[in-house]
This record gives C-alpha cells, sequence and structure tokens, in this order.
C-alpha cells in the first residue's frame, strides 16, 4: 500500500544500536523513538557522544540497527527509493575537494534523478538558494571556507527537490547572515512540505527551524516534545546549558 | 545509469585533478621524448623508438588502472564514501564507478600517447613502414630437422601466394652441438620454383624470405639443430604507420585498463597503497604469462621444483591474460595490427568482467561506525 501524507516520513521505534564485542560494547543509541510528519522540522539535541550522528545514520541506511526498526518514506531505512529522495547534508563538507561547487551540485542532481533537461535551471535555483556566487561555485571545494563548503552541500542536497532532508549542524560555521540565509532557505522548503531532521548544537538554528525537538544522552532519549516547551520547562535541565556552553565557544 | 556516468566522470574528475596526474603526465612525457631519441639506423631506430614508447604509455597505463585502488581507501578516510551511500546511487554503481574511470583514463592515456607518438614520430622520419600481415597456417611447433646419419629430414611447405612472407624461428640445439649454439644463427634451406638458396639467420627472431615463387619448402640445414618454426606470414599491402601507431596504443591501454577492476577489488580489503602494488604485479605477471608458463615447466622437471611451478601457475591464473601485448612487437616490427591482435585481449576482458561483477555485487562488510 502507498504511504499516504498521513503518515510519518521518519519513524524510528526502540533503536538499539552497539559498536563492539563483549565487555567493549558500547550503545550509541540505546532506545530511541522518535517520528516526523511531513512538512515538520525536528532536531535532535544533545551533547557529543550523545547518539545523534547514530540516529542519523540509521535513517540514511548508513547503519543497521542493531534491534528496533527505522522506517524512511514508507519503508524500511536504506532503500534505495528512499535514498533517492532524501538529501543528506554531512557536517563536514568538504568531502570531496578536488570538485568544483558548481560540479558537486550537478552531480548530486543527476545521482537523485533530476531529469536533465531540467538540470541545468535546478542547479541554478540551488545555487542561488543558498547565495553561492557564480564565480565561487566555480573553485574547486578545496578553497572553500567552511561556510562556504556547508552552502554548496546544502544546494547538493535540495537540488533534487527531496521529500526528507537529513541536516548534521547545518549552520555550524556560516557567519550570521549566511546561517539566516540558509534558515530562511530550509524553512522555505519545509513550508513547501519538506520534512526536516537535523541535528545541532545551536540554539538559534533549533528555534529558528523547528516545532519539535527530542533530547539525546548517553543514547537515550532524555526528553521530546514542542522546543519551546523543552526550553521553558525544566525537564530537559542538560539543554540550556548545553546550549550555554555552546553559545561561549 | 544517469547516477553511473555522473559518478564515473566524478572519478576521471577527481583523477584528473590529483596532483599524482601532474607527476605521471611529466614522466610519460620524459619517457616518450627518451624514447624517440633512442639510437639506432634507420628502420632499426624508428621500430626501437615505436616499442619504447608503447613500453612507456603500457607502464603509464597501468599506474592509471592500478590507481583504481586509491578512491575507496580514500573516500573512506574523508568520509565521500558515507555522502554518496546516503544518494540514490545504486550500491552497484557506486563500487564499479572508480574502476570504469580508471579503466577509461588507462585507454585515454595511452591512445592519446600514441597518437602524439605517431604524430612526432611522423615529423621527425622515426614512422615505422607497416603492411598487412596474413597469418600462413603453421602447425605449432613445426620442427624442421637436417638429415644426418640414421635420420631423416623433416621439412615444412608453405602455400603458394603473393606479396613477401617472414617465419618465425628458434632453435632447438642437439647435445652435440655447443659450437652452434656459440655462434648464434641458424641456417635455413629455402627452396621454391626458382631453387633452393641458404639463409644465415638469427638465432631467436623472425626472418624475412622474401617473395618466392610458388609453393616454399622450408628445411633445416645444420644437422646439429633442429628449427622449431613457430609462425609464418604473408605480407599485404602498406598500411599509414601512424594508424598502427594508434591502434597498438589503443590496445596497450585497453590491455592495462583490464587491471582497473581488480585493483578496485582488492582495495576493498587492503590499503590502497598494497592494493595498487598486488594489480600492478599481476599486470606484469600477465603481460609475462607465456615466459612464465615455459619458467614453470622447467621448473616442474627439476627436483623439488613442483612448489616453484605452481606459485608460478597460480600467479599467471590469478593474472588476466595480457598475451595480446605481444602485438607491441608486431607494430615496431612494422606489421599491422588486426581485429586479430584485439580478439586476443578477450580473455583479460573476461578477467575483468568477472571481477567487476565481484566488486559490483558481492555484499560488503556490515557497515561500522
Amino acid at each position: 500500500m502507498p504511504p499516504s501524507d498521513a503518515d510519518p516520513v521518519v519513524e524510528v521505534r526502540d533503536l538499539v544500536r552497539t559498536f563492539g564485542r563483549g565487555t567493549r560494547t558500547v550503545r550509541a543509541a540505546d532506545g530511541v523513538s522518535l517520528s516526523l510528519a511531513r512538512g515538520e522540522a525536528l532536531a535532535l539535541l544533545g551533547a557529543n557522544g550523545s547518539g545523534k550522528s547514530t540516529t542519523i545514520k540509521v535513517v540514511l541506511g548508513l547503519l543497521a540497527p542493531t534491534s528496533g526498526a527505522a522506517r524512511v518514506l514508507g519503508g524500511p531505512a536504506g532503500r534505495r527509493d528512499a535514498r533517492a529522495r532524501t538529501g543528506y547534508v554531512p557536517e563536514e563538507a568538504r568531502r570531496l575537494p578536488a570538485v568544483r561547487g558548481r560540479e558537486l551540485v550537478e552531480l548530486f542532481a543527476a545521482i537523485q534523478g533530476v531529469p536533465r533537461a531540467e538540470r541545468r535551471r535546478r542547479v541554478d535555483e540551488a545555487l542561488d538558494g543558498v547565495g553561492l556566487a557564480a564565480d565561487a561555485a566555480r573553485r574547486p571545494v578545496a578553497d572553500y571556507s567552511r561556510g562556504m563548503a556547508r552552502r554548496v552541500a546544502l544546494a547538493a542536497a535540495v537540488v533534487s527537490r527531496p521529500a526528507l532532508l537529513v541536516l548534521d549542524e547545518p549552520t555550524s560555521g556560516l557567519d550570521p547572515v549566511g546561517t539566516e540565509q540558509v534558515l530562511a532557505l530550509l524553512r522555505g522548503l519545509r513550508d513547501a512540505g519538506t520534512s526536516v531532521l537535523l541535528s545541532t548544537h545551536e540554539r538559534g538554528t533549533a528555534e529558528g527551524l523547528c516545532d519539535r525537538a527530542v533530547v539525546l544522552g548517553a543514547g537515550r532519549v532524555r526528553a521530546s516534545g514542542r522546543l519551546a516547551e523543552l526550553l521553558a520547562g525544566d525537564a530537559t535541565p542538560g539543554l540550556l546549558a548545553l546550549f550555554r556552553r555552546v553559545e561561549r565557544g | 545509469m544517469a547516477s553511473l556516468v555522473a559518478l564515473v566522470r566524478l572519478e576521471g574528475l577527481r583523477r584528473l585533478r590529483a596532483p599524482s596526474a601532474t607527476a605521471l603526465l611529466v614522466g610519460l612525457a620524459a619517457a616518450l621524448v627518451a624514447s624517440l631519441a633512442l639510437p639506432g639506423e634507420a628502420h632499426g631506430r624508428a621500430a626501437a623508438a615505436l616499442e619504447g614508447a608503447l613500453a612507456a604509455l603500457a607502464v603509464a597505463a597501468a599506474l592509471v588502472a592500478a590507481g583504481a585502488a586509491a578512491s575507496l581507501p580514500a573516500d573512506r578516510a574523508a568520509g565521500a564514501a558515507a555522502w554518496l551511500a546516503a544518494t540514490g546511487a545504486p550500491v552497484p554503481a557506486r563500487r564499479a564507478a572508480p574502476a570504469l574511470a580508471a579503466a577509461g583514463l588507462a585507454v585515454g592515456v595511452a591512445a592519446a600517447g600514441a597518437g602524439l607518438v605517431a604524430a612526432i614520430a611522423g615529423a621527425t622520419g622515426l614512422a615505422v613502414p607497416t603492411r598487412v600481415a596474413h597469418p600462413i597456417a603453421v602447425r605449432t611447433p613445426t620442427v624442421l630437422v637436417a638429415a644426418a646419419p640414421g635420420r631423416a629430414a623433416s621439412e615444412a611447405t608453405l602455400p603458394a601466394g603473393d606479396g613477401p612472407f617472414e617465419v618465425d624461428v628458434a632453435p632447438r640445439w642437439r647435445r652435440d652441438a655447443l659450437d652452434a649454439a656459440a655462434a648464434g644463427t641458424l641456417r635455413l634451406v629455402v627452396r621454391d620454383a626458382d631453387g633452393a638458396r641458404t639463409l644465415e639467420v638469427p638465432a631467436r627472431g623472425t626472418v624475412a624470405v622474401g617473395e618466392p615463387r610458388g609453393p616454399v619448402t622450408l628445411a633445416a640445414a645444420d644437422p646439429r639443430v633442429d628449427v622449431v618454426l613457430r609462425g609464418a606470414r604473408r605480407l599485404g599491402p602498406a598500411v599509414p604507420p601512424w594508424l598502427n601507431a594508434l591502434l597498438a596504443g589503443l590496445l596497450v591501454g585497453l590491455a592495462c585498463a583490464c587491471g582497473a577492476p581488480l585493483a578496485a577489488l582488492l582495495a576493498r580489503g587492503t590499503s590502497a597503497a598494497t592494493a595498487g602494488v598486488a594489480t600492478a604485479l599481476l599486470l606484469l605477471v600477465g603481460a609475462t604469462r607465456e615466459a612464465l608458463l615455459g619458467m614453470a615447466a622447467g621448473a616442474d622437471a627439476l627436483a623439488g621444483g613442483a612448489a616453484a611451478a605452481a606459485v608460478l601457475r597460480g600467479a599467471v591464473a590469478l593474472a588476466p591474460d595480457l598475451a595480446a601485448l605481444a602485438a607491441v612487437g608486431d607494430a615496431a616490427a612494422g606489421r599491422a595490427l588486426s581485429a586479430a591482435s584485439f580478439a586476443r585481449l578477450l580473455p583479460a576482458v573476461a578477467h575483468a568482467g568477472v571481477v567487476a561483477a565481484l566488486l559490483a555485487f558481492v555484499p560488503d562488510r556490515r557497515p561500522r561506525r
């Protein structure tokens, strides 16, 4: 049966993912559950080692769950059709340094199935959307600042107009203007029906985009709900401290 | 398909822009210039130049093909493998793309290099005059034996035809022929409708017999040395030397490209350096397989040599069959390459196909953190 709009775009249930064996086993995700609806933005919050990256990798199909289940776009996580409808921005975006910015976006457009006839226009739109000038897009990614590399990775993720965007620290390294530009783009995509799952340490990013958040700690869900309530209440005493630590640098 | 094309393009761009590409091109240019400047006279110099240039192109193409080993470990280290794995690109396309890109570049480097060599050789008078070669069926090996007391002669007769012909010969000395071996030449009797003449020919190699009238009979002239007739051919019309050099470069590139899937497959289980060196060695084994199999046969005859023979045969079995590279010698000798020259690549292409299938479809280890 095809998925309906009411079905969650991402649904993670009792996810456990362990690494290592015997006494050296680490439970990176320990019973994580979350769901993400169509057109919703959900923040994964937590300190380093809290299980955010593991959860994201399971959703992307890069890691198989040890137990539990992750479904994406109506099927098990990692299925090819789901991957083709998912855009991903890794935390470190200079992973293909020899490629020029525009080439990178063209590459992802081709891989993700953007029709050849539309490719040039869609690449232009994506680069415009992230505010990357044409001359900058002609330079190799190796020459980019961290913020520019993140913009081009974001352009590569959105060029195929994915149903789901997965972002690992999407505004890390961006200046305030760049951050607002990226958030505006992401808000536009969200409002157009794209679901957004992001991990972040930055309060402004979470507040500027997300309605709900899941707070992780030591692989477990510490709290989840509406972001404003989580920030206002005392259910997540570590959360504000985390943001304060990050903001202090 | 669009994913595969895009990934192959990505790999190609990354390789062309890598610092090692510049180093390789500079080294190749130096080797080509050196080969064109090899000393010698007229035809001998031109042949040596072409052979040297094709050898340099083979080394460069082999290095490019072996470079397919670098992609996966580098991508894992940089995180690009995970990034691409999160896209909709099919797994076989992601795995095969580095091998296909390396194979394409190997062919491109060899063909472009050969084109350049042909142009320079033509401009400097170093082009090798080339003719079409029609093989003459010879029962292999045909051994010519001179008559001696208690022993009848054994001769070979080749059919009549137009044009000059050549034969490939090798000596087989009898027990009492050490002085003949030291002489380093063979005597071959050639008889046709015009009569018989004796040729003094190199002990091992190819000799032009001229244009005999009617069927020609070949006989050994020295009872101490039998002559193994390894091949014979008639030479036909001339072909442009540049075309033959270009085809030879293409053949060299295709042969070396067959190693690219092997490099990518080995890189899944070991480091890039190990996989690259192993691939280069296996390409070398594939190019010298006839000699290695001959050595294995020799080792079999020695006490305790069976293990050495097994090692040699095992290495040959693992390596792609690059016997087609013998066509480099044909090109240098002025014989036009033909479809048959390329057909000898089929075993290597089949080897590459099997390895590529293993590369694309055998599941990887479960991804780790």
